[in-house]
């Protein structure tokens, strides 16, 4: 395939808070092929969240291009757009607020099979049940409120939303980073398993180097709003460039057995 | 468990929902129980309570009776007060969202009109329509909403601006629902519980208002209302007094129901936000 | 050998109708100790935390005893032990100033003027690595970031020089770097050992690089008990083996296959 599923260039964003001029985004590029996982590093503050938002273009971006799937992403406008947004989702970082408190396992899936009309209504029970078992909920849970559900459960149901309209690209902003170790590392390998079988592409944000090099083909180092490293994983793991690589390399906490040793 | 069966279990509810169904019993069957003009003279005057099978809670200076009266002003208390909650927070919430979703000068402009709704004290803007557009029923009912509509308005833009930021918005957003429907399925339910919890208290106070401006004279003459016979028991207060304390107690009794039901709308609503069996 | 800090001597803790929150707990606390109280959501090291505080509501069940040998009564809150929870964004006041927020500590335990609480106000800033200390002292928590706001607790807290820090989940909301940056800060701070520090957390790596002991929580009970190094290496419980597994490390394997 010549042309990537995603190419940015040029994104910027700046916020104005009062006075003051907060550059969040600053001339962002890079690409990512379909069916790859493309990770995004850095600390807080970093403008990877503000990157995530202007791709979903839940925010407008002050200047920039994004060809996504061959398109004019940024040009597309009113129920064009609404209908282009089944190709990428997103899964966001607290499984807390990211469900209406008054919905249910069942009608949280059930909106997307509804708007994008994946399915007619008849056949959207047993689509439900797909996506539950796809995600590795019990079919008891279907009825159940949404609050009633543990946070990995519910990262999984956010998982199952935006695996609904079978989109290409998943953004995924922190989506482990709240959860226990033993939930997280099964969330990733579904992720992975996703991947092989459906051939979904993954921006996946995190600040935890270990856990994005554990899924994500190539990294993008970003700092202040700007990209300063870009490259395949392993690369960047072994040969940092820039000290905010080398910060967060440092930074990943090793389990001291005696046995582990660093890389690079 | 549906609402209304959790709302009867919680205390303070099921005492609510007994209080206030007995008046709402009591206020539709007013015509059926005391058939005719409750205004209209029916027997001796000044009769004591207790003292008459024909008349057990007595009569007033005019030989009114004023079970009769007291009953078929049950209905007028509770119209009135319903009415006016209801135009009150309906228009509240219709601003306080408009608000909400425009922002920018509409939601400033609106804002503006509702804090100056809310700087001028409720009972005393409520006096001034009733005095100077005339004593009816729709003129109290107006008085009285324009009093109470301003918090509302102000709660339900608090709530739609809040739930905007939440991420099951952004992810709505992300879905590709139609705005409107972001509007009204997942935005304004989420936004109108603490409102409709605040709709009880709306209702208490207009009940008293309504009492305070027949007491003073500016209700509709030609109804009767516990606050006009409270005003009429003023004149015989020291030899009858039970003509104004039975309105009064009557008054008491419907705001305590009225209380009592808000606060188990608010807890049944509070745990509707929590888990769930 | 010298008497622990805090006895547990089975310890269960209940809320209401819910499952128990700690069941039979029974360990020590050694004095000058780090240890690490290592437990995935649910497994009660929070109800731990707040039971060792002496924090937990009247209306839950607690049963057994906590004694405290090495201090000979037990701990005053904020004087002879301190706690730092998890969000930054809710731990400090809003309306009040970086400043006097931590004198406020300093003026109620030790009973200093207020000019001399701000002055150890603005040293526990420096000490806690804070940068510009002096122009801290006249800010407001919303100015800071999630790491600078739980320094700022955590200076609040050593005002008083307890003899116990705890420190729950304290990490957990800040990003990687930050999170190493507080865990260095802490081993500094607990390094001539005067003060106990009992580090809460479900990063089993980020503990073993600070704590000399851990203990091991799974649905309320003590799972296994033991210096750091020991357990890591050789863990006695099978689910302390799956909590170590889980561990995703920057050189073990790969959950993607290599480039093709």
């Amino acid at each position: 395939m010549s042309e990537p599923l995603l190419a940015v260039s040029g994104l910027t964003k700046t916020f104005r808070n009062g006075g003051r001029h907060v550059l969040a985004v600053d001339d962002i590029g890079f690409e990512l092929p379909a069916g790859q996982t493309l990770g995004i590093v850095g600390a807080s503050g970093s403008g990877k969240s503000t990157l995530a938002r202007l791709l979903m273009r839940l925010i407008p971006a002050d200047s920039g291009s994004i060809r996504f799937h061959g398109q004019d992403w940024l040009a597309l406008s009113g129920a064009r757009l609404r209908r282009a947004r089944a190709d990428i989702q997103m899964v966001f970082q607290d499984p807390l607020s990211a469900f209406n408190p008054r919905a249910t396992v069942e009608s949280v899936l059930n909106d997307p099979l509804r708007i994008h009309e994946i399915v007619g209504k008849a056949e959207r029970p047993a689509r439900i049940g797909e996506l539950l078992d796809k995600v590795g909920l019990a079919m008891s849970l279907r009825g159940r409120s949404v609050l009633a559900l543990s946070g990995g459960q519910r990262q999984r149901l956010a998982l199952a939303r935006a695996l609904a309209t079978r989109p290409k690209l998943l953004i995924l902003d922190e989506a482990v980073s709240a959860l226990d170790l033993s939930i997280r590392r099964q969330i990733l390998e579904l992720l992975v398993a996703l991947q092989r079988e459906d051939g979904v592409s993954y921006l996946f944000i995190g600040h935890d180097l270990a856990v994005v090099r554990a899924i994500a083909h190539r990294v993008t180092v970003m700092e202040a709003g700007r990209i300063v490293e870009s490259g395949e994983t392993e690369g960047i793991i072994a040969r940092p460039q820039t000290s905010v690589t080398k910060a967060l390399i440092a930074a990943v906490p090793q389990l001291i057995t005696g046995t582990e040793s660093r890389p690079g | 468990m549906s609402l209304f069966a959790r709302l009867a279990a919680a205390p303070g509810g099921r005492a609510g929902l007994t209080i206030l169904g007995l008046m709402a019993f009591i206020a539709f069957a007013a015509p059926a129980l005391f058939p005719g003009d409750p205004l209209r003279i029916a027997g001796p005057a000044l009769l004591p309570p207790f003292s008459s099978s024909e008349f057990p809670l007595g009569t007033d200076r005019l030989g009114r009776d004023v079970l009769a009266c007291l009953v078929h002003g049950a209905q007028i208390s509770l119209l009135v007060g319903l009415a006016a909650a209801a135009a009150a927070i309906f228009v509240g919430m219709v601003v306080g969202a408009l608000a909400g979703f425009a922002g920018g000068l509409v939601e400033e402009a609106l804002m503006r009109v509702v804090e100056t709704f809310q700087i001028v004290p409720g009972f005393l803007m409520a006096l001034a329509f009733a005095s100077v557009l005339g004593a009816s029923l729709p003129i109290i009912i107006l008085a009285i909403a324009l009093a109470a509509w301003a918090e509302p308005a102000r709660l339900t833009r608090a709530q739609v601006l809040a739930i905007r930021e939440q991420d099951y918005i952004a992810a709505a957003r992300a879905l590709g629902m139609h705005p409107l429907e972001i509007a009204f399925k997942e935005i304004l339910p989420n936004a109108l519980a603490p409102v409709l919890a605040l709709s009880s208290v709306i209702v208490a106070g207009a009940i008293l208002t309504e009492a305070a401006l027949s007491f003073l004279g500016l209700g509709d003459p030609n109804v009767v209302t516990w606050g006009s016979m409270i005003a009429e028991g003023r004149n015989v207060i020291r030899s009858a007094p039970f003509l104004s304390i039975l309105p009064g107690l009557a008054l008491v009794v419907t705001v305590l129901g009225v209380y009592l039901f808000s606060e188990g709308l608010a807890d049944t609503l509070r745990q509707n936000g929590e888990e769930r069996p | 050998m010298t008497a622990p800090l805090a006895a547990i001597r089975n310890l269960s803790l209940r809320y209401g109708d819910n499952p128990p929150a700690l069941r039979d707990l029974s360990f020590d606390i050694l004095t000058g100790e780090r240890l690490a109280i290592i437990g995935e959501s649910g497994s009660g090291k929070s109800s731990f935390a707040r039971a060792l505080a002496g924090l937990v509501p009247e209306t839950a069940r607690l049963n057994g005893e906590i004694q405290w040998p090495g201090l000979g009564h037990a701990p005053l809150p904020g004087r002879d032990l301190g706690m730092v929870l998890q969000d930054p964004s809710t731990s400090l006041d809003p309306v009040l100033t970086i400043g006097e927020q931590v004198a406020e500590s300093a003026r109620a335990h030790l009973r200093l003027s207020r000019g001399k609480a701000l002055a150890l106000a603005e040293n526990l800033l420096t000490r806690v690595r804070l940068p510009e200390p002096h122009r801290l002292m006249q800010a407001y928590p919303h100015q800071l970031s999630g790491g600078q706001r739980q320094r700022v607790a955590i200076a609040a807290t050593l005002a008083s020089r307890p003899r116990i820090l705890i420190a729950d989940e304290i990490t957990s909301a800040l990003d990687m770097v930050t999170q190493a940056e507080i865990v260095a800060l802490l081993a500094d701070l607990a390094r001539d050992g005067a003060m106990t520090l009992v580090f809460i957390t479900h990063d089993i790596a980020l503990a073993s690089g600070l704590c000399q002991r851990v203990a091991v929580f799974h649905e309320g009970r003590l799972v296994e008990i033991g210096p750091m190094r020991e357990v890591l290496a050789r863990p006695g419980d099978s689910y302390t083996a799956t909590l170590i597994a889980d561990h995703i490390s920057l050189t073990g394997p790969r959950l993607i296959g290599e480039r093709r």
